[in-house]
């Protein structure tokens, strides 16, 4: 079911939001215990169904798009008064004193909140295995990992325990899971929805996206959530990119010496189908060559690690979280973000801290802000001759839980997907077929990038290649 | 899927004990022995991953984070005094009153 649909029902009357709810709540109630998509599920979405119910009774089709739209929220998204623990043990029993701006220009929509979703521990990680409370499992295979960062919500959409999500993605933590799980995920521009009330990761990189059933329903949130906020002076306005035009037909670019080795060849033959497709409906592929993105993702790997290591220097046990007692101030600090922060977050800080140490800081964090800005240039480059860019969301399909132990195969993962984070611009990951592994179909996607601001192009072509609203 | 021959750089140094020890002072988290050597093996590796971009050359560009440009807003208050001060100092682990309290920041000395 999609957004679009469930609206048709809510406006005439034979469905309501408080019916979907309920099969949502449905949804978690059978499958949850086994896929663990959820951290909290909230009790009062009923009253907000009600009164989403009520108001479709009496404003019908004037009522806002989104009103009655059962919907889940990865839990490090601040919700006022609901725990938001960023699925670490520093923050377990940390409630949220306000709404993130994402969440109160949702609740201004109407939208219902199911619940809250799981994630890696601050996001950092592409299985949600990484999780202080217990790992999720893809709803299409429960010996394979929903992907992640974004898991929870992945896995919830695409086991229709809610017909939406919200999730956020540094490096693709929405679209990869969204690839992992077989629904839409979206990563806005850098500034298009603000980050005011998100946890912090890599604050050049966070965004915060929908996961959806279709394009059509990634575009309705994406509007609702969107704009310019004074709460967040990162956010972009009407005139900080130039206009992105939409088109009849697209020039479509495909970077041909990043699909060598590593990617899975069932992959590369729907990647491969999908080009073949855009052909038949008009569009022009050609290749092009993109020789910065190797180097990206080890960009990637200093710049992220440098930002959490000053983000996550706030969760010190004085102002909010976990406190262990010692005997100073000292003890107390390292003695809480021993036992509140766990393996992956403590390997991060170590190695930003180590990148932007002094002596150190020119290798590498002052070169990867170099790598970053080359590519930022190589991609307008790019974008001067085509109107997209595509590629497979990630290398392979959903990957066997505990089967990716070392951190540098993990990080393997967001090849594909960093280099839309690292210079700011949207990318798209649509669902795209499935391959067979040990007897079971497992969905593939693959993602669309445009120039900055193209995030309205994105839609447009995204819509077009899945044949919504035709 | 292995480890890509591309993360065989091997070009840093093994980061020892103290290194690593030196680091969690830095960033503030007490670790175990058995943390102290398994982060250790992980930054390695992963420091002589991220080497390869040292291969880059690129003097002539400005290091740059992001698009720079200043954002200004009024100059008046936002909110009412106080008016968030209760919800904010709930979330503290140790309040007095509108105050957190911490442990003693300056030792006696001896």
């Amino acid at each position: 079911m999609t957004i679009t649909e469930l609206r048709k029902k809510f406006v005439d009357g034979s469905y309501t939001p408080l019916d979907a709810l309920t099969e949502c709540q449905g949804v978690v109630e059978k499958r949850d215990g086994d896929v663990h998509a959820f951290l909290e599920v909230f009790a009062d979405a009923e009253e907000m169904a009600a009164i989403a119910t009520e108001r479709y009774k009496k404003e019908g089709a004037d009522a806002p798009i989104l009103l009655g739209m059962p919907i889940s929220v990865k839990n490090n998204i601040l919700i006022e008064g609901k725990k938001t623990t960023a699925a670490s043990k520093i923050l377990e029993e940390y409630v949220a004193p306000y709404d993130a701006t994402v969440i109160k220009k949702l609740k201004g929509a109407g939208v219902v909140f199911v619940g809250a979703t799981n994630l890696d521990e601050f996001a950092m990680g592409s299985s949600t295995e990484h999780s202080a409370f217990g790992l999720t499992k893809n709803p299409h295979d429960l010996s394979r990992v929903p992907g992640g960062s974004s898991g929870g919500s992945a896995a919830a959409v695409a086991m229709g325990a809610s017909v939406a999500a919200i999730g956020t993605d540094t490096g693709g933590s929405v679209r990869q899971p969204a690839s992992f799980c077989g629904v839409v995920g979206f990563k806005p521009t850098y500034g298009a929805v603000s980050r005011h009330g998100l946890i912090a990761m890599g604050s050049s990189l966070d965004q915060a996206g929908p996961l959806t059933q279709s394009v059509t329903d990634a575009e309705s949130i994406h509007n609702v959530i969107s704009g310019t906020d004074s709460m967040d002076s990162t956010t972009i306005t009407e005139d900080t990119y130039p206009a992105v035009p939409l088109k009849e037909t697209y020039t479509v670019g495909v970077p041909r010496n990043l699909l060598g080795d590593g990617v899975d060849a069932d992959v590369l033959t729907q990647f491969e189908a999908n080009l073949e497709d855009l052909k038949k409906q008009g569009h022009t592929v050609v290749d092009i060559e993109l020789l910065l993105m190797e180097q990206g993702l080890a960009a990637y790997y200093i710049v992220m690690p440098a930002e959490v290591s000053s983000n996550l220097a706030r969760y010190d046990g004085v102002r909010y979280g976990l406190r262990m007692e010692g005997e100073n101030l000292l003890e107390e600090y390292i003695g809480t973000r021993a036992a509140g922060l766990g393996a992956e977050p403590k390997m991060r800080t170590l190695l930003g801290a180590y990148v932007l140490s002094a002596g150190y800081y020119d290798a590498y964090y002052g070169k990867a802000e170099q790598v970053r800005s080359l590519m930022r240039d190589e991609l307008n480059t790019a974008f001067k001759n085509i109107d997209i860019i595509a590629l497979p969301t990630a290398p392979t399909p959903a990957f066997k839980v505990g089967e990716k132990k070392d951190p540098l195969a993990m990080y393997r993962e967001d090849i594909f997907t960093v280099p839309a984070n690292l210079t700011g611009i949207p990318a798209l990951s649509i669902p795209i077929g499935t391959v067979e592994r040990d007897g079971v179909s497992l969905p593939i996607g693959v993602q669309y990038m445009g120039p900055h601001a193209g995030d309205s192009r994105l839609f447009d072509f995204g819509k077009r290649v899945r044949g919504e609203g035709a | 899927m292995g480890v890509d021959p591309i993360f065989l750089h091997k070009r840093h140094d093994r980061m020892n004990k103290a290194d690593i020890a030196h680091l969690a002072l830095l960033a503030r988290i007490k670790l175990t022995q058995k943390e102290e050597e398994t982060l250790g093996t992980q930054i390695t590796e992963v420091l002589e991953y991220v080497s390869q971009i040292t291969d880059i050359t690129a003097e002539e560009k400005a290091k740059e984070v992001g698009e720079l440009f200043n954002v200004m807003r009024d100059d008046e208050p936002s909110h009412e005094p106080g008016e968030f001060s209760d919800s904010l100092l709930e979330a503290a682990p140790d309040r007095k009153d509108n105050y957190v309290r911490v442990k003693r920041v300056l030792q006696d000395s001896e």
